[in-house]
């Protein structure tokens, strides 16, 4: 067995010279362009040590895994040298075991490796806090590496039998995964990524055990099934290809019904949640500038629309300083969970039910011209400094589409909401302009904050600078590479305008709208804990409190005006694909004068045992949502003894 | 009628692979359609066909390839066909052309697919299709040219790939490069491939069209090259040599990317002409916000001025990055803004400073100035303690051991006592550093630093301070590996004392002696007295498990009793989240919590703000009036139990 071993490993020997060159230019092109003995152990291994898993780097190590497992077995059969092999006195599935035990040992030695060179490079930082190496940590990651390779190199082994039509059903399997992670916020143990994901109880990694186990045994399963089919797989030379081409016909016709049927199926599906090509539900009215699609039970709302659509466009041209307006398509008739509404480039699609206003809606379709406008006049410069723009793009549709369109009440409320965040939370530009502010603070703060600042720009540079802002952004003089900060220094710049003074009058707005705000109607979370439930919903109670005054007395709450609606944002999951935080409502419980804010959360959108999650509440009837600073729970997976039964709702 | 019968060959042997091509293709397209339609951000079914184009279609073109030319040139069955009366060329074109044949059918799938999928919203117009179905032939063009040309250069076509793979991940991932710029870059931008009705984009069309004929002609040029000997020639095993020069190739192509990524050099930006002051030499440019602070910027100007003018020329420094400084006259004294990304950047308030006030953020400017210079290697904590003391130095000198303050002095050495005597024994300026400003704070990491500084400059003379700061922050380090090896080729300490002429050793002694001799000051030994004698205590209480809490208190320092505390002065408790991994942190504002100093072990308590497992920086800090900035009593990183 081990001469077998040892022979495919020099088999496999082009292949580890590969992957040896791959690390090699991965370690060279670090080096070149950085100080190797500053790197801590969070900065070498940026990205990878993330909570939560990245797919950019599941995907290589699925590749490494892929590629080798490909190098196995095809090839034998095809130039007849598994003959050779097959005339030894070993058995087939000693055979087949020596090739998979050498893939598996080969990706485990270039895992051993790559990182014994980490190891090495880490230990060079002489830094007291920076140079510290976590020996569970790397030693984790080492052989949860390795039996990830292992997995991943049994499902190539299997689908190295179908060729390309296997790669093909593989490449549907990490659709599959997208598509649940889409629709239902996670593909949970289905995916193999899950093997992947970060998790951490102090500075110790915290692996998925239960994602390893099944992997493994489903990895088990197919080595079994591709041991069956590779075992009676015959050589080109001893009449494979005949037999094969005989026996071909029937696998093609199979391969091809069952695709036929998936495609078929899917096809059908998206068909009918769509409406298809031929699609009599919609109706379609144009103006001179847009092109609505709608529901025809939405008509009264887009009458309203459409006797307003075009004047307020041209009336957005003006302040932008636009000579030409273009053509928008806008789909009236899409449902989100997620946005009023959104905007690509000359396209436009609104959720209707989100308001209840015709005037709401008047007011979401001018904020999405605004990006329509954005887009159009700054060359989509804004794209491509999204991170650090984010907050104007949305505060600039905002602010525009609130002059446009007023609605006094919703301003108000949103501004309120921005105010108090903003001083609880020590917001800044810096921050706001900080790609990572979403994962800081509520993402809806980019709307309010974002219309307040514009608010400040225009006042200290003139309403002309807004469309002079995106003109200048979109400039081909314009570095495309610049960083947040620099970027926005040297727009405002180009402008004649100065940062500094908008950030100042931004903080003086800020301080004295703050000042104005009644705060009696933003109450705050104190202490929360956090349960879990036998039927594994997470239970979170946490007690409301009224905001301390500037000595740090905090006085009575007053119970007789509490927000209406209490909702609870916890961290996506999802790992493949852009997915949104998913929200879950409260209620109010009191007890001995004390106010408790009860949050059940399904176990679905907690599937592990630390969660990140953010308390809020609508401060007014109809308003947005005022979030807290993120905080971690911890709910174990399996139900702690003495757990209580959910309470009545 | 032979090109006919070549058609039917091929036709033949891949025909049944290339249906079960496209009817796989149709069921990927299927799914990203249904995909397309639960994301949360999708706008139309027809953004597929873009993420087929950069995902699965480059690995069917490559499996087309494989088949229809890789197979027989690999085993020599093309000499079969080249020895038909049909010249040499046509059954090559006759491979093209079916490959080309095949993506049209199934960019023509791709599409039909998405029209079945789309609605009267996605507004469906033949002109518009027929832009959506043009663009994507010329894609699928360019692909089928490369992988032709590749598929005909044997066992080189897999180098080929992987550098055709670096070079498409560098420009578009490249910071340096804009990937905008190039045809099928543009061709294939996210928003204008699918969304853009009114412009058609001819040039890049056109540009992305000569690329794939580049692509084409040197495939037939290599096939026919030598009446086709090169082809035979990459169609054999690579030896040695051949990996040598590929390597070669490699390294060098490699380095000029990185050549590239290097020289992207550019102007830095610079503030407007309104309230801004300027300096030309050292470049300084203020702005003032309002011409109510125009004096007192004017004179913090000078200030700063004054300090880099005579440092830049003690330390032998040729030139200095810009230097800008933002007036925030809203701020706190000490809260300050500071970057170094784009020369050096400074944001703060300096209406209300004292001369203190002043050096401290003179100190901050210099910090940036030298860390900039050193090409971001002065912070590197075996040099840090020097860039920290000797920058807080000059700022307080200007180079001139008489100028320094007396009350400057003081408050500064009381500090550095405080530090020192709460200090491991085995702590070391060089190699623990980070440790140390964790622990007590920027501030007082910073006094401590001053205080060695000022210990050499008292006992060693002036010079010898100077050649400290030439020796650590004076030269730019390359921010390469090379730059590491440079850089660590002469060893902290050995450098120290070639520049002062004191050992590890005797510095470490005397020094921390003449500390103590200075903590009896009056100077010093008044303001300690105003220090509460407190040490912290921290604690974490997990009986709960549900809401864990953290305990953070005060007890009584052993041996010292009597303080006498300022009436206003407060004990603050801060804290934050950490991440899993230590690295320096400053712990922010926003979150903290005071109350009056005296003695209590549960003074402050914090539950249900963090999770078990949860990582928690903590600290107590004392603020008075007697001292500038808050004195850091201690800190610890927990983790919730």
């Amino acid at each position: 067995m081990f001469v077998l071993i040892f022979k495919e490993l020099r088999q496999l020997l082009p292949i580890a010279w590969l992957w040896l060159a791959v690390i090699a230019l991965g370690f060279a092109s670090r080096l070149i362009g950085s100080r190797a003995d500053e790197e801590t152990f969070a900065s070498w291994y940026e990205g990878y040590l993330d909570v939560g898993s990245d797919p950019m780097i599941a995907a290589v190590a699925a590749l490494v895994g892929l590629v080798t497992a490909w190098s196995l077995f095809p090839r034998e059969i095809d130039d007849s040298t598994i003959d050779f092999l097959r005339a030894l006195p070993v058995s087939r599935t000693q055979v087949f075991m020596a090739k998979y035990l050498a893939a598996v040992l080969l990706v485990s030695c270039l895992t051993i490796f790559s990182y014994g060179i980490d190891a090495l490079l880490l230990a060079w930082n002489p830094e007291s806090l920076g140079g510290k190496f976590y020996p569970q940590v790397f030693y984790t990651l080492i052989w949860r590496d390795i039996v990830f390779s292992a997995i991943i190199v049994a499902h190539g082994v299997l689908i190295s039998w179908f060729r390309v039509t296997g790669l093909v059903v593989y490449v549907i399997y990490l659709l599959g995964v997208a598509w649940l992670e889409s629709s239902a916020g996670g593909a949970g143990l289905f995916s193999v990524l899950s093997i992947l994901s970060n998790e951490y109880h102090g500075s110790r990694l915290v692996v998925d055990l239960r994602a390893i186990v099944v992997h493994a045994i489903v990895a088990f399963f197919l080595l079994c099934i591709a041991h069956f089919l590779w075992g009676r797989a015959a050589s080109a030379r001893s009449g494979g290809k005949q037999r094969s081409r005989a026996g071909g016909f029937w696998r093609a016709l199979l391969s091809v019904g069952a695709f036929l049927a998936l495609g078929v199926t899917l096809l059908r599906i998206t068909a009918s949640e769509n409406g298809g090509l031929v699609d009599d539900s919609l109706s379609v009215a144009t103006t001179a500038h847009f092109r609505f699609a709608f529901h025809p039970a939405d008509e009264r709302t887009v009458n309203y629309l459409l006797a307003h659509a075009d004047e307020d466009f041209k009336e957005l041209g003006a302040r932008l300083g636009a000579d030409e307006l273009p053509t928008v398509r806008v789909n009236l008739a899409a449902a989100s969970e997620h946005a009023a509404g959104l905007a690509t480039w000359k396209t436009i699609r609104m959720d209707l039910d989100t308001f209840e206003a015709d005037v709401s809606q008047r007011r979401v379709l001018s904020h999405e011209a605004v990006h329509v406008m954005q887009s159009v006049l700054s060359n989509r410069a804004l794209a491509r400094h999204f991170g650090a723009t984010r907050f104007f793009v949305e505060g600039m549709a905002q602010y525009l589409s609130f002059a446009i369109v007023p609605e006094e009440q919703r301003r108000s409320s949103n501004r309120a909401i921005a105010a108090v965040a903003w001083k609880r939370q020590d917001i800044r530009f810096d921050d706001m302009s900080d790609p990572g502010f979403a994962s800081r603070h509520d993402p809806d703060l980019y709307y309010s904050l974002g219309d307040l600042w514009t608010e400040s720009f225009v006042a200290v540079c003139g309403e002309a600078a807004l469309g002079d802002f995106l003109r200048a952004a979109g400039s081909d003089d314009v570095p495309r590479s610049l960083s947040g900060t620099v970027f926005w220094h040297g727009t405002l710049v180009a402008l004649g305008c100065e940062l500094e003074r908008v950030n100042d009058q931004f903080q003086q707005d800020m301080q004295s709208l703050y000042e104005r705000t009644d705060r009696s109607r933003f109450p705050v979370f104190d202490s929360a804990r956090v349960s879990r439930l036998p039927d594994g919903r997470v239970r979170i109670i946490a007690t409301l409190g009224a905001e301390p005054d500037e000595s740090g007395v905090s006085p009575e709450l007053n119970q007789d005006e509490l927000p209406a609606r209490f909702t609870v944002r916890v961290g996506s999951n999802a790992s493949l694909v852009a997915a949104v935080d998913p929200v879950f409502r409260g209620r109010i419980e009191r007890s001995e004068g004390e106010v408790q804010i009860i949050y059940e959360v399904p176990a679905r959108a907690v599937p592990r045992s630390r969660f990140e999650y953010q308390l809020g509440y609508s401060p007014y009837a109809d308003s947005r949502v005022w979030y807290d600073t993120r905080r971690t729970g911890t709910a174990a997976v399996e139900a702690p003894a003495g757990a209580g039964n959910p309470s009545p709702q | 009628m032979a090109t006919k019968a070549l058609i039917g060959k091929d036709l033949r042997e891949h025909g049944a692979a290339a249906i079960g091509l496209l009817v796989a293709s149709l069921v990927m397209v299927a799914l990203a359609i249904a995909q397309n339609r639960s994301a949360a951000f999708s706008m139309s079914p027809f953004e597929v066909v873009r993420f087929a184009l950069i995902t699965f279609v480059p690995l069917i073109v490559l499996t087309l390839g494989n088949r229809l030319i890789v197979r027989e040139y690999l085993s020599g069955t093309r000499l079969f066909v080249e020895a038909l009366p049909v010249g040499s060329m046509r059954p090559l074109l006759v491979k093209y052309g079916l490959g080309a044949a095949f993506l049209s059918l199934l960019a023509a799938t791709l599409l039909a697919a998405c029209v079945l999928g789309s609605s009267a919203a996605d507004d469906v117009t033949p002109q518009w299709l027929g832009q959506l179905l043009l663009k994507t032939l010329v894609v699928m063009c360019l692909y089928w040219s490369i992988v032709f040309c590749f598929s005909l250069c044997g066992h080189l076509r897999i180098v080929l790939y992987l550098v055709t793979l670096g070079i498409v991940a560098m420009i578009a991932w490249m910071p340096a490069i804009d990937a905008t710029r190039f045809a099928p870059f543009r061709l294939l931008d996210r928003d204008l491939f699918v969304f853009e009705r009114d412009v058609v984009p001819v040039a890049d069309m056109l540009w992305t069209l000569a690329l794939a004929a580049a692509f084409l002609v040197t495939g037939f040029l290599i096939a026919r090259l030598g009446n086709g000997s090169v082809a035979d020639r990459l169609a054999r095993p690579m030896t040695r040599r051949d990996f040598v020069v590929l390597g070669v190739l490699l390294i060098a192509g490699s380095g000029l990317a990185g050549v590239i990524a290097e020289n992207r050099t550019r102007e830095p930006i610079r503030f407007g002409n309104t309230s801004v002051l300027r300096v030309p030499e050292p470049a300084i440019e203020m702005y003032f916000a309002s011409e109510l602070y125009r004096e007192r910027s004017e004179a913090f100007l000078a200030s700063v001025q004054t300090a880099v003018e005579p440092m830049q020329a003690r330390l032998g420094i040729d030139a200095l990055p810009i230097v800008r400084l933002a007036l925030r006259p809203t701020r706190e004294r000490h809260d300050i803004d500071y970057g170094t990304l784009d020369g050096v950047y400074v944001a703060g308030n300096w209406l209300e400073n004292d001369s203190y006030d002043d050096a401290v953020l003179v100190a901050v400017v210099l910090h940036g100035l030298l860390t900039a210079r050193t090409t971001g290697r002065a912070p590197f904590e075996p040099h840090h303690w020097v860039l920290d003391g000797f920058t807080r130095w000059w700022a307080e000198t200007l180079g001139e051991p008489q100028a320094l303050q007396t009350s400057h002095r003081d408050e500064l050495l009381t500090r550095a006592v405080f530090v020192a005597s709460r200090l491991d024994d085995d702590a070391d300026l060089v190699t623990g550093w980070q440790g140390i400003a964790d622990n007590f704070g920027y501030p007082s990491a910073e006094a401590l630093a001053f205080s060695a500084v000022l210990y050499i400059a008292e006992t060693q003379g002036v010079e010898a301070v100077y050649d400290l700061g030439r020796a650590f922050l004076a030269e730019p380090v390359a921010a390469s590996v090379l730059g590491s090896f440079s850089d660590r080729s002469r060893p902290a300490w050995q450098r120290f004392t070639t520049a002062t002429g004191l050992t590890r050793d005797d510095f470490t002694r005397d020094w921390a002696a003449w500390l103590a001799q200075r903590s009896r000051d009056p100077g010093v030994a008044g303001r300690l007295a105003l220090i509460p004698a407190l040490d912290p205590v921290f604690e974490v209480d997990s009986s709960d498990a549900a809401q864990p809490a953290i305990v953070a208190g005060y007890t009584p320092r052993r041996g010292r009793v009597v303080s006498e505390v300022h009436e206003e002065a407060v004990c603050v408790f801060r804290y934050g989240s950490l991440s899993a991994f230590d690295y320096e942190y400053e712990v922010g504002d926003e979150d903290k919590r005071e109350t009056r100093c005296v003695a209590d072990e549960a003074a402050h308590v914090l539950s249900g703000r963090h999770g078990s497992g949860d990582r928690v920086y903590v600290a107590l800090e004392f603020e008075s009036p007697d001292f500038h900035q808050a004195l850091r009593l201690g800190s610890q990183r927990l983790v919730i139990p």
